[in-house]
């Protein structure tokens, strides 16, 4: 029991140590910076700096069960990405979110008052943007235009949902 | 340094193409409304590949039984994802839909958005949804929020303080 017990111990750790660092860095990082990427990053660093502290803090043989920690640390932190990606992009997290803020004891909204925290067109306006940003979107002369990275995106976009069958009842 | 859960790691990697062929075969036999169903169904039976195989060659322990797992869920939630941006992600279908039309103004973006039904439609569609799972009720234009709506969206409201995320969304 104590060889599953450590690796574990070890993973929740450097998990702790993500959580506090990713506070940390996204009060300084811009939030055009503030990518899976980066998330991916500071994921990495935690791991080490647990690795570190336990290696020669607490002489743990750390590198004999590698193998459980790290598989068992990465599935946490892609259980943590899903969680933070829906909180950062769900339209119904938002629509949540504003109903609680424009009426915090009865938690009631119409569809008319929503529009004016958040404007449907918002919701289009800020993916646009953000498409841009990455370098998937060219904006020329008032339209919007795929790049060479965004084509390629898009049409393994179109190949999926033609793999999956999610086209047929479109 | 090559012991038993190394080999499952990397046996995870080498049975990965399970997990998407599975769906793919499940998702055509089924309508995609069962996505979610057929994932766990094809993520079940991935696991079990994955440990019959480990079983096989270097044995059960309990190590490699949560190496299994854990490469397992990563790999699965992983696979989600990205299945949920093709499948209903907005962002996708914004770029699918401009390069199909060559080119679109903000207006047309807009119109074409869920599929070509508008972003009205989009909107109303995130509501009903939210009620189908008890979070929200809708009435005559009206959202009220449930007691799961009101922890989700509280929760929602103290990541994105905590996170400094703005509104998001």
């Amino acid at each position: 029991m104590m060889v599953v017990f450590e690796p574990i111990l070890v993973a929740f750790s450097a998990i702790i140590i993500f959580l506090v660092a990713h506070v940390i860095v996204w009060q300084f990082e811009t939030i055009e910076n503030r990518s899976v990427k980066l998330i991916v990053l500071v994921s990495a660093f935690t791991y080490l700096a647990t690795i570190v502290i336990y290696l020669y803090s607490l002489q743990v043989a750390i590198l004999s069960h590698f193998w459980v920690s790290f598989p068992f640390y990465a599935f946490m932190m892609m259980l943590y990405t899903h969680f933070y990606m829906g909180i950062d992009r769900s339209v119904s997290i938002r629509i949540l979110g504003e109903t609680i803020l424009l009426d915090p004891e009865d938690y009631q909204i119409t569809l008319n008052e929503l529009e004016k925290p958040y404007s449907k067109q918002d919701i289009v306006k800020t993916r646009l943007d953000l498409l841009v940003l990455r370098g998937f979107l060219l904006e020329r002369d008032g339209k919007y235009y795929c790049s060479t990275k965004g084509k390629i995106l898009s049409n393994a976009g179109i190949f999926s949902q033609k793999l999956y069958g999610f086209l047929k009842k479109n | 340094m090559c012991n038993s859960e190394t080999i499952t790691v990397f046996f995870s990697i080498i049975l990965l193409p399970t997990l998407p062929f599975i769906h793919i075969i499940l998702l055509r036999l089924v309508s995609p409304i069962w996505i979610v169903r057929s994932t766990i169904i094809s993520c079940l039976a991935y696991l079990l590949v994955l440990l019959l195989v480990t079983y096989c060659f270097v044995g059960l322990s309990s190590g490699n039984i949560i190496v299994a797992c854990s490469m397992v869920g990563f790999f699965t939630f992983g696979y989600m994802e990205a299945l949920s941006h093709v499948q209903r992600g907005f962002s996708m279908q914004i770029l699918i839909d401009i390069q199909l039309y060559e080119g679109l103004k903000f207006s047309q973006v807009s119109n074409l958005v869920g599929k070509g039904h508008g972003i009205d439609w989009l909107v109303l569609n995130r509501v009903t949804i939210m009620e189908s799972l008890g979070f929200v009720r809708f009435d005559d234009g009206k959202i009220t929020l449930r007691k799961p709506g009101i922890i989700m969206g509280k929760l929602g409201l103290f990541v994105k303080q905590l996170l400094k995320l703005g509104k998001a969304g």
